[in-house]
């Protein structure tokens, strides 16, 4: 559903130069009012229609959400894959600075960053939000390569004359990959729900909406209670799209599981 | 001639490791003690010992996925220790082993066909086609047939005696010369037990396969192979041809083994004396003989010293005071 | 009357795939004081008969017919509560890998005077401890060691342990399920001498669950022979074991290399048990059979007796 409506946020632009989210104003209705015939969910306080806005969140939520989710499950699987099989001082080394990663108090370290650096853009937010949140991923994938590792089947793979390349690849990825895959989900929800508190807080980036932002917007100009029709989509959805994820991550498990398969009736 | 593989006062210990807090040394568990023996090509050897005897480590050094902490173990004249990488590729083709859990020794993610084609895909054998075939002919050969239906099965969709079969399938592929075989059927019932062994039988005589056969189990032992060497607490206690070591145990924890084997058929009426507080083997004070807590024959000689092997009759060796002078 | 006596039971598995015809119209008796025994391989349904005696089968269980009489009383149609009661006081059992089923955090001896505890209301805690130390020496452990954790118990022992909970409160019955099968040769065969001594001293009534033939041969006075979900043959032990008459009792025998005597080439019975999702209309150990006959597949076999109180399900044996 929140496919749909990413893909449907092209469309109001291309109707009417008066839909576009940023810049469009209707110079008809200088302030914010609520849902009618030609704004579907009304307008915010400069006029601009709320429904474009809220589909473009979407676009926004999806990017950074997966994203960030990604390349931190990608870092924190391959440093927890490379720490569990290795052990001994790989593992010590790479479990140190995962440690160090952990307890950095992530939001101050974007608050910090943010104001050193000035604004920050959709992508700076992505990379920091997963530099921060690999470490979480790591420890998880390192215990199951650990549990692996000693399977029997994984001996008789280094029987057959197997490098070390070809056993993590063929053998410990493939059943470390649900693990990876649940976590990403999670790892999307609290990427959106990070990026939205930011934007929420003043520190997004203002040349895009999201639905933080679209939330921000509304308390800063004291819309907060007067406006519901502009208050509740954007919350809304960040829930919505929270739940989403999750299902998912469900049903990837089961995909990626051959033992979960339902499996049809032979004969 | 010279045999195929040789253990030459092989020891290995494993030490646990120290914890940072502790002052302690940690303890060391000593999983065989200068242990030797050899097995010739063609026949089947077992190791028959119980559970913590340190038969499976001997396979797991046999087949180079542990080193030995001191002796050294030749293969076809070969040291392990000293065999460079590139040399390695060859050894592992020639040496393979089959695992003792029918669960856990195949990657439930990979179906029979990518299990059992990846030795060829590691060593770089053959084109595709050439791989497929060989694949079907060895499922055929392990006796799971027709091997189209099993190709792209996943483990759990078959049952314990079928995924052995599957790790024998994957053993053989290479068609190694030497196969150490780790309690292959201690875990499957009864009438497919009888099943594999037979298996293994045929498959020992048709690629004039060796093998090490690691068991508990003496009367699979008797039946499978051609000498049987018996392990107990990291020591061998007797080797010989295996009807002569069946027939006429030397070794008194040989004799015990026997003794305490059941029988299908005969129902037993001897009961054991009244329970005392009991724990067949205390550990034993790291001197003498390991049997000697239990031993009828024990004397005090028994726990000062260890007996080597002595060659008791032809080629039927013993480490047992009883046989000294 | 038979202190136990198991009538026609038949029980099925709801699952994903379908209905598991697990147990087949099982019938048999156990008489006070006597060791009864049950061998199967695999998936054969020992294990669930067992379960339903103790009515601890699992939830997607159904009984479809059948009872179990225990003293005259039918197990099946008692209320939870009763069977709660009965449970433990009169018939207790030592399951699968039970020596894993040990809490590691807790003292040996705290774990079996618990057991006392639960299951007799009106013990104290001194009461209990007395009574441990009778049951360690019943069971051949030293009081002593009481205080350990079960990882600093060998196999042997922890089985020991188990074996102790399951006497605790003086039961009637134990249903002994694998008892030995983790264990080492040597232990395995002085645990099951120690039962057999025990059952012979205190009157016990036990029946033994196993895979492995040659446990229930030493142990037992009658035993019963399953093969998918369905009691194939039953009789007294030396007779069954001399004579067999089931042709699957008598493949199954074949598996067994032997330790003495001269060492043939085994002949064991080719394929694999039915998929009990479908199983075969006729006689089910049909397929495999090397005396099948054309009534086989079709026709379910009676249960008939020859001779002897020796039982079996097979349309091939002549009377």
């Amino acid at each position: 559903m929140f496919g749909l409506m990413a893909i449907a946020s092209f469309i109001p632009p291309l109707i009417d130069p008066m839909y576009h989210p940023m810049r469009g104003v209707d110079p008809e209705i200088p302030t914010s009012v609520g849902p009618s015939a030609r704004h579907w969910l009304g307008t915010d306080f400069m006029g601009r229609d709320i429904l474009s806005q809220l589909l473009t969140g979407t676009r926004v939520a999806f990017a950074i959400g997966i994203s960030a989710a990604f390349m931190a499950v990608a870092i924190g699987s391959l440093i927890g894959m490379l720490a569990g099989y290795f052990g001994r001082t790989v593992d010590t080394l790479l479990m140190r600075l995962a440690d160090i990663v952990m307890v950095l108090p992530g939001l101050l370290v974007i608050l910090i960053l943010s104001s050193v650096v000035g604004q920050l853009s959709i992508w700076n937010l992505v990379i920091i939000i997963a530099l921060l949140k690999w470490a979480g991923v790591s420890r998880v994938i390192r215990s199951q390569t650990l549990s692996l590792k000693v399977r029997p089947y994984i001996e008789a793979a280094r029987v057959a004359g197997a490098s070390h390349t070809r056993i993590l690849g063929r053998h410990i990825l493939p059943n470390v990959l649900p693990l990876s895959f649940l976590y990403m989900t999670f790892g999307v929800t609290s990427a959106i729900l990070i990026e939205a508190a930011l934007s929420f807080l003043g520190f997004g980036d203002p040349s895009a909406v999201s639905w933080g932002m679209m939330l921000q917007w509304v308390w800063k100009t004291g819309h907060m209670f007067r406006a519901p029709y502009w208050l509740i989509p954007p919350g809304l959805c960040i829930s919505l799209i929270t739940l989403c994820f999750y299902l998912i991550g469900r049903a990837m498990d089961e995909v990626l599981n051959p033992r979960l398969r339902k499996e049809v009736l032979e004969q | 001639m010279e045999p195929l593989v040789t253990f030459d006062e092989v020891t290995k210990i494993y030490s646990g490791r120290q914890s940072l807090l502790s002052r302690r040394r940690s303890k060391e568990v000593v999983a065989l003690d200068r242990v030797s023996f050899q097995i010739r090509s063609g026949e089947i050897f077992s190791l028959v010992g119980e559970s913590g005897s340190g038969k499976t480590t001997c396979g797991r050094l046999l087949v180079a996925l542990e080193e030995p902490s001191s002796g050294r173990i030749r293969f076809d004249g070969q040291e392990l220790q000293h065999i460079r990488e590139r040399e390695m590729r060859a050894f592992r083709r020639r040496v393979q082993m089959i695992f003792q859990d029918p669960y856990q020794s195949l990657n439930p993610q990979l179906t029979v066909f990518q299990t059992v084609v990846e030795p060829l895909l590691v060593q770089r054998v053959g084109g595709h086609q050439e791989r497929e075939a060989r694949v079907c002919d060895v499922l055929e050969e392990v006796g799971l047939h027709p091997a189209e239906d099993f190709l792209f099965r996943y483990p759990h969709q078959l049952s314990g005696g079928q995924r052995q079969r599957v790790a024998v399938a994957r053993a053989m592929i290479l068609d190694p010369s030497f196969v150490v075989a780790d309690e292959p059927v201690s875990m499957l019932d009864a009438s497919i037990q009888a099943q594999l062994l037979n298996t293994l039988l045929d498959l020992k005589e048709r690629h004039s396969l060796t093998m090490l056969f690691i068991t508990h189990d003496l009367a699979t032992a008797r039946y499978l192979s051609d000498r049987i060497c018996v392990i107990f607490r990291g020591r061998i206690m007797e080797h010989g041809p295996a009807e002569a070591v069946i027939q006429n145990p030397m070794h008194p924890y040989t004799r015990a083994l026997i003794q305490a084997v059941p029988s299908v058929k005969r129902r037993r009426e001897d009961l054991p004396a009244p329970a005392g507080p009991v724990d067949l083997y205390v550990s034993p004070s790291g001197r003498g003989c390991p049997f000697s807590s239990r031993c009828p024959s024990c004397d005090h000689r028994c726990q000062e010293q260890e007996a080597v092997l002595q060659e008791v009759e032809k080629q039927h060796y013993a480490a047992c005071f009883l046989y000294y002078g | 009357m038979s202190l136990l006596q198991v009538e026609s039971l038949s029980v099925h598995y709801s699952t994903q795939r379908g209905e598991v015809h697990a147990l087949d119209d099982v019938s048999f008796r156990l008489e006070q004081g006597e060791a009864l025994g049950l061998v199967g391989e695999s998936g054969c349904g020992k294990t669930t008969v067992a379960m339903s005696i103790m009515r601890l089968l699992a939830e997607n269980a159904r009984i479809l017919t059948g009872r179990i009489l225990f003293r005259g009383e039918d197990l099946l149609a008692k209320a939870d509560e009763e069977m709660r009661r009965l449970r433990w006081k009169e018939i207790s059992m030592v399951f699968q890998a039970a020596m894993n089923a040990l809490n590691p955090v807790h003292r040996v001896g705290d774990q079996i005077a618990e057991a006392i505890m639960a299951h007799d209301g009106a013990v104290t805690r001194e009461e209990a401890q007395r009574r441990l130390e009778g049951l360690c020496a019943m069971v051949g452990l030293d009081p002593a060691r009481m205080r350990d954790y079960p990882h600093q118990f060998s196999g042997g022992m922890r089985q020991r342990a188990v074996i102790a909970m399951a006497l605790a409160c003086r039961p009637s019955l134990v249903i002994a399920d694998e008892p030995t099968t983790a264990l080492d040769v040597m232990v395995s065969d002085q645990i099951l001498g120690e039962l057999r001594r025990l059952q012979l001293d205190m009157g016990l009534s036990i029946l033994y669950i196993s895979h492995d033939i040659s446990v229930i041969a030493r142990s037992c006075d009658r035993m019963g022979v399953m093969y998918a979900g369905q009691l194939v043959e039953f009789g007294p032990t030396d007779e069954l074991l001399e004579s067999p008459l089931h042709p699957y009792t008598k493949g199954l025998m074949r598996s067994y290399p032997r330790i003495s005597g001269p060492k043939e080439r085994l002949h064991p019975i080719p394929g694999e048990p039915p998929n009990l999702l479908r199983p075969p209309g006729g006689c089910r150990f049909c397929p495999r059979c090397p005396d099948a006959a054309e009534a086989c597949p079709e026709q379910r076999p009676m249960w008939r007796e020859y001779g002897g109180q020796h039982f079996a399900l097979c349309h091939r044996i002549a009377t």
